[in-house]
Order: structure tokens, then sequence, then C-alpha cells
């Protein structure tokens, strides 16, 4: 048993890449960040040329498409709110990755979160101030979103079992459960599709002043959005300026170091997981309150496995995973027009997404190797390597 | 519970035959890539592109077939395919020591992506051809008519596809491989401890490679039967998961090729009992349906005896 159990202590500790080799030993800042987080993204969005032209289709012509499809008339203003709910993802899926936690279970604690308060919502309309009612929604969905996370944080905790199964697991059972709920308990009655009843458009998300404006057919941004960039400050500030956030990221680094140092590591677990679980709970907030208003049975966006890519290009930093965001986000909105228009289909996007994880792999492997002098010298033979410079 | 089994037909022969048959129907693609996740975390590599690889397959019979107009070819092209897919997960977390949670999800996207692309770009909205040659069944004809235990067996156990009867006999041939012959102690020793494996002299990248790559033909190969096998087409995303319920189902037999197998059938059985029940009560279908991750959560927690991985699994190995 010592073997599994150093086994899966193991598992939690080859996250974030940055951490893993130590910053930028021997690389300025600069040509860190050129070649950690952008160049993954320009060689992916170069290799989609390389296919899109070998297949036939323009990609200047399909770049550009995914450009007017996602920002020209109102669209930019879908792509804008589809930053919040990805955004607040992403805060969340940081958070529990600093502290070396694969919380892989965003899209059932996303999914059960959209399918309460989707059921509650319409319950709550004229009973108490709309404000209230969306106070109470956006609370309700991060406890949902906390409460998923629960089983795997205490697994992990007390039996130091490995996340990546548990929250997987966690997971579909969350995306089934929201199925029962969805065509059973809050299965809207006037309707035999299975949804919830939709809520009152008076009952959404007020949007951002100014955003509306009906000559130009702008429906206006809600103010999730205003709550998920609040929320990446938030996290920004806990994880690089309080000692909360100092303690994460030691336990990300070295559970044997965190447990040297004296930090209570379990408590530590159970905090970023539920956290995590909390901000995944507001996106699904966002989404529903703001852009959607109920839930269909089949609805499963998948927006969590997404963002992953995103997070470590930003080096979970959650202030710098922003203008990822918001590239993802246009790509998912225009991207359907661009693939409509080139014959394509919109999964095409996914494609890119997933060549942007294996150049951010290759990339990762070659600075590691510029780093340590063009050796293959891993560990202590290359720290004297690097030593001796 | 027992009345809602009653009511639905399960305990009727007729019941009880459609729910077997649909048990083993569940369970063989499962069983596939299960047994290819043992290949792969014996070796000590964490497979989660399963998913991916046996989608790949499933396209790539489909089309294999529909081109070469033989089912073996089709067979051993989308084969071909999912070892493709699995090099490119052996190259980034053994060669390029990725994180193998980073470099399977990357597979997963890759996957759906391109064969959604091809089967729109190939055969647009018709979908995927009705005239192709399937994988074909086999008719034990010894079974028919026994006297005595009516048409159970028949029914059940007559015609099967031969990708089934393939299936159990890679469980068995998986168990000797792994456990009894030399090359089975090779993969299960870089998987638990490869620095003891390289120090005998074991070659423990070209070991790892030839795992990966052996489970993403397996994989592959339960796609071919999902598409080529049991429906005969390709539709948009059909694994839908089966590969993380493999994934589960090798958890919950504990890293063994029986457990394996067991769990493969019962999550299939209680797939089709959610089948079954659907038009009875909704949420008890659900519940079975959620049962696989139910019982894998249960399992993992140490409920059921405990499950212990091999110990190098998720780990990147480098050599000195």
């Amino acid at each position: 048993m010592t073997d599994a159990t150093s086994a899966t202590a193991e598992l939690r500790e080859p996250l974030p890449p940055s951490e893993a080799t130590g910053g930028h030993a021997g690389m300025g800042p600069v040509a860190d960040v050129l070649l950690r987080s952008i160049l993954p993204l320009v060689l992916a969005l170069g290799t989609g040329a390389i296919i899109l032209a070998a297949i036939g289709v323009d990609p200047i012509q399909y770049y550009k498409d995914i450009w007017s499809g996602g920002v020209e008339f109102a669209a930019w203003q879908d792509t804008a709110m589809r930053v919040a709910p990805l955004l607040l993802i992403a805060v969340g899926l940081i958070v529990a990755f600093k502290a070396g936690i694969w919380n892989l279970g965003m899209d059932g604690q996303f999914l059960l979160a959209a399918a309460v308060i989707a059921g509650i919502g319409p319950r709550l309309e004229h009973h108490l101030p709309n404000a209230i009612n969306l106070i109470v929604l956006f609370l309700i969905a991060g406890a949902v979103g906390a409460v998923w996370t629960i089983p795997p944080a205490l697994l992990k905790a007390r039996y130091e079992l490995n996340e990546i199964i548990t929250t997987l697991m966690m997971s579909f059972i969350g995306i089934n459960l929201a199925g029962i709920l969805v065509k059973g308990t809050f299965q809207d009655p006037t309707t035999t599709t299975p949804q919830t009843r939709a809520l009152d458009f008076s009952a959404l998300l007020p949007s951002i002043p100014g955003t509306e404006s009906a000559s130009r057919r702008w429906p206006g941004i809600h103010i999730g959005l205003l709550v998920a960039l609040a929320a990446a400050v938030v996290v920004w500030f806990l994880i690089s300026r309080t000692s909360f956030g100092l303690r994460l990221g030691v336990l990300g680094a070295s559970v044997r170091s965190a447990r040297h140092m004296g930090l209570d590591v379990s408590r530590l677990i159970v905090v970023s997981f539920l956290l995590s679980g909390l901000f995944v709970g507001f996106a699904a907030a966002t989404e529903i309150l703001g852009v959607k208003g109920y839930v269909r049975a089949d609805w499963n966006p998948a927006f969590g496995l997404w963002v992953v890519p995103l997070v470590f290009l930003a080096r979970l930093n959650a202030l710098a995973v922003i203008p990822y965001v918001v590239l993802l986000s246009l790509a998912s909105i225009g991207g359907d027009f661009a693939a409509q228009n080139a014959g394509l289909t919109s999964k095409f996007t996914l494609l890119l997404v997933g060549l942007t994880l294996l150049f951010m792999a290759l990339t990762e492997w070659i600075v590691r190797r510029v780093e340590l002098g063009g050796s293959y010298l891993p560990g202590a033979a290359a720290r004297r390597a690097r030593g001796r410079e | 519970m027992s009345q809602l089994l009653i009511a639905s037909g399960a305990f009727s022969e007729a019941g009880l035959t459609a729910l077997v048959s649909g048990a083993i129907l569940v369970g063989v693609p499962l069983l596939f890539a299960g047994l290819g996740e043992l290949v792969s975390e014996r070796g000590g590599v964490l497979n989660i592109g399963l998913e991916g690889m046996m989608l790949t397959g499933a396209f790539f019979a489909v089309w294999g077939s529909d081109v070469t107009g033989s089912w073996q070819l089709g067979l051993a092209i989308a084969i071909v395919a999912g070892g493709l897919m699995a090099l490119l997960h052996a190259f980034f977390s053994i060669t390029l020591r990725a994180d193998q949670i980073v470099g399977g999800t990357a597979i997963n996207f890759i996957a759906l992506g391109l064969t959604t692309y091809l089967l729109i770009k190939i055969y647009g909205d018709e979908g995927t051809p009705t005239d192709i040659q399937t994988i074909p069944n086999v008719h034990l004809g010894f079974l028919d008519g026994i006297p005595g235990i009516g048409s159970f067996f028949e029914d059940v156990f007559g015609r099967l596809n031969l990708m089934i009867w393939v299936a159990i006999a890679l469980v068995v041939v998986t168990w000797i491989v792994v456990f009894k012959t030399p090359v089975g102690l090779r993969i299960r020793s870089v998987g638990e401890h490869p620095r003891a494996a390289d120090t005998v002299g074991i070659n423990v990248y070209a070991i790892r490679y030839g795992s990966v790559t052996l489970s993403g033909m397996l994989a592959a190969a339960g796609g071919a039967y999902l598409s080529l096998g049991f429906v005969g087409s390709f539709e948009d995303n059909m694994t839908a998961g089966r590969g993380f319920i493999a994934l589960a189902a090798l958890i919950f037999g504990n890293w063994r090729p029986f457990g394996a197998a067991a769990a493969c059938l019962l999550f299939g059985f209680s797939s089709a009992l959610a089948k079954a029940l659907q038009e009875f009560s909704l949420s008890v279908s659900v519940l079975f349906e959620a049962l696989p991750y139910v019982l894998t959560l249960v399992a993992v927690a140490g409920v059921i005896g405990r499950s212990i991985p091999p110990a190098s699994v998720g780990r990147p190995y480098v050599k000195q």
C-alpha cells in the first residue's frame, strides 16, 4: 500500500509545468512568456491553417470568418457574454490546479448547478425583489458546485485517493442527476420537451448600463461578466498576495514540503476543492441567469474541458487567463459561423483546441531542453550542469 | 423496485433474453477499451484519450469498409488509426514527458474534431452508407433446439457478433500475456518500478510505447465493434463517453482482466436495465445509468476491498 500511496501522492505533483521547472532559469521573462504562453497558440493556428489549406478551405478567410462571426453586428456581445462562464470556470480551475488538485469534475458541477437553479428560479419569481432572487440563485449555484466536490475532496484529504478518477466519476453522476432533475422534478408541465420552465425575461440578470441599444439591435451584456472579472481579480489577489495563496502554491509544488512546513494539508485540499466548485457553480449561474433562462435535458456545453488548456497557457494566473478566455469565446461564437461558411462542422474548433494542448507540451519540452543547456540530463545532473554555467 | 422489474417484463424469458443480450452489446465495446487501458496502465501510462481512440476506430472502421468493400480491411484500418492516435499519446507522454492528462485530453479533442469533420466532409448530411459490409455474426447451430431449456441459449448466444467472441478470447489472452509471460512481466515491471526495470536491462520506453499503442488499437477495435459490428453506421460522437466508462470498469475490476470483464458486463447489464426501465420510471432508469460511476467511486473509496493501481501510473520515466 505504501507504494500505491506514493504513486497517488506523485500523481498530484506533475502539475503545472511552470512549477516543475521552477520558472525562467536562464531565460528572460519576455522570452518565457513568448515561448510558453504564445508560441503554442500560434503553432496551433498555423497547423490549423495548413490543415484547412490541405482540405481546400482558404485559411485566411476561415480565420477572418471567426473574427467577423464573433465580433461584427451584435456578435461581440455574445462573445462578451460567453466570457463570463468560461472565465469563472477558469478561475475555479486555477484555485484547484494551483494546489496541485486535478478537479476534472467541472462539467458535472456546472450542469448540476445549472439544473438546480433553472428549476428553483421560476418558483422564486415574483415572491421577492428580483435582485434578491438573483443573489439567492447565484449562491445556490455556487453551493451546489461546491457540495459536488466534497466527496472527492474528503477522499483525497483523508485517504489520499487520486482525485482524477473520483472527480471524473462525480462529474458523470452529476450529469445524470441533472438529467433526472430536468426530466422529473423540474420538468416544465406545459411542454413535453424535457426541459425546465423558462425564467421570465425580466427575471434574468440585468444588462451592464450602456450595452443595450434597440437601434443597433444590441441585446445588452449581462452583469455576470462583471462578476466573472471581479472573481478573476479576487483569485489573482488571493493567490499572489496572501498567505493562503502561498500555502496553496506550496501544496501544489510538493505535498511533502507542505506537510514538513506544518501546513494543514487536509484542510487546504478541502478548501481549495470547495472554492473551485463554488466558482464553477457561479459559472453555471451566469449562463442560466444571464443567457439561457432554462435547461434542456440534452444541454451539456462541456465548457470545462475547453478551459483546461487556457489555464495552463496562462500559467495559472487568474488575470493572464482573461485574454485567452476572450479568444476562446471568440472562437466558440465565431467558429460556428466560420465552419458553416466553409462547409465544415463547428467541431473543427475542437481540433484547434486539441492542437494547442499538444503544442503546449511540445514547446514546454523544448524550453526545458534550452534551459538545461541542450542537455537531456534530468534532475540532479541537470541542476549541477546549470550551476556551472 | 421489484414491482418495477416485474412490470418491465425483466423477469419474463423474453425480457431476460433482451437484458442479457443488451448487457453483452453494451459491455463488449467497453471490454475492448478496458483491456486496452489495462495494458497501458500496467505499463505505467494513464490513457485518458481512450474515448478519442474508440471514436477514431468507430469512424475509420466504417470508412475503411466503405472504401475497400471488405469488413476485414475496415477493421484493420480502424485498428491502425487507433494505434496511430495512441502513438501520438505515447510520444507526448513518454518521449516529451508531458502530463498524461493533458495529452489524453488533447487526443479526445482531436478525435472528436477530426471524425466529425471527416463524417461531414465525406458523407455530408446523409450519414454513412447503409450498404457497407459489416462484421458478421457467428451462428452456432448446435445451440438450436437443445431440448429442455427453451430457446434462451439459442437467442442469446446463437448468433453473436464475431467481435463478441474475439473480446471474450482477448480477456483470456490478456490475462495469460500480462501475468504468465516474460513480456507481461516486463510490462508490469515498467508500470510498477521503471527504474528497477531499467537497471535489469528492460527498455522502459520501448515497452511503454508498445503498451500504449496496443491500448489504442484495442480501444479502436471496441469502437469498430460499436459502428461496424453493432449499428453498421457511424454517427457524430457515437462513443458518447464509453471510453470513460471503460476506464471506470478497469478500476472497478482492480486492474485485472477478469475483474475488468466482469465490471464491463455489470455496467452493460446496468445500462440494459436502465433502457428497459425507461418507460416505467425515468428516475430509476437514470439511476441505473449512473450506477457504473457510483460503483467505481465506491470501489476506489475502498469500501469493497482496496483497489490498487500500478505504482508508477501517470509518472513519466526519466532515464538516467
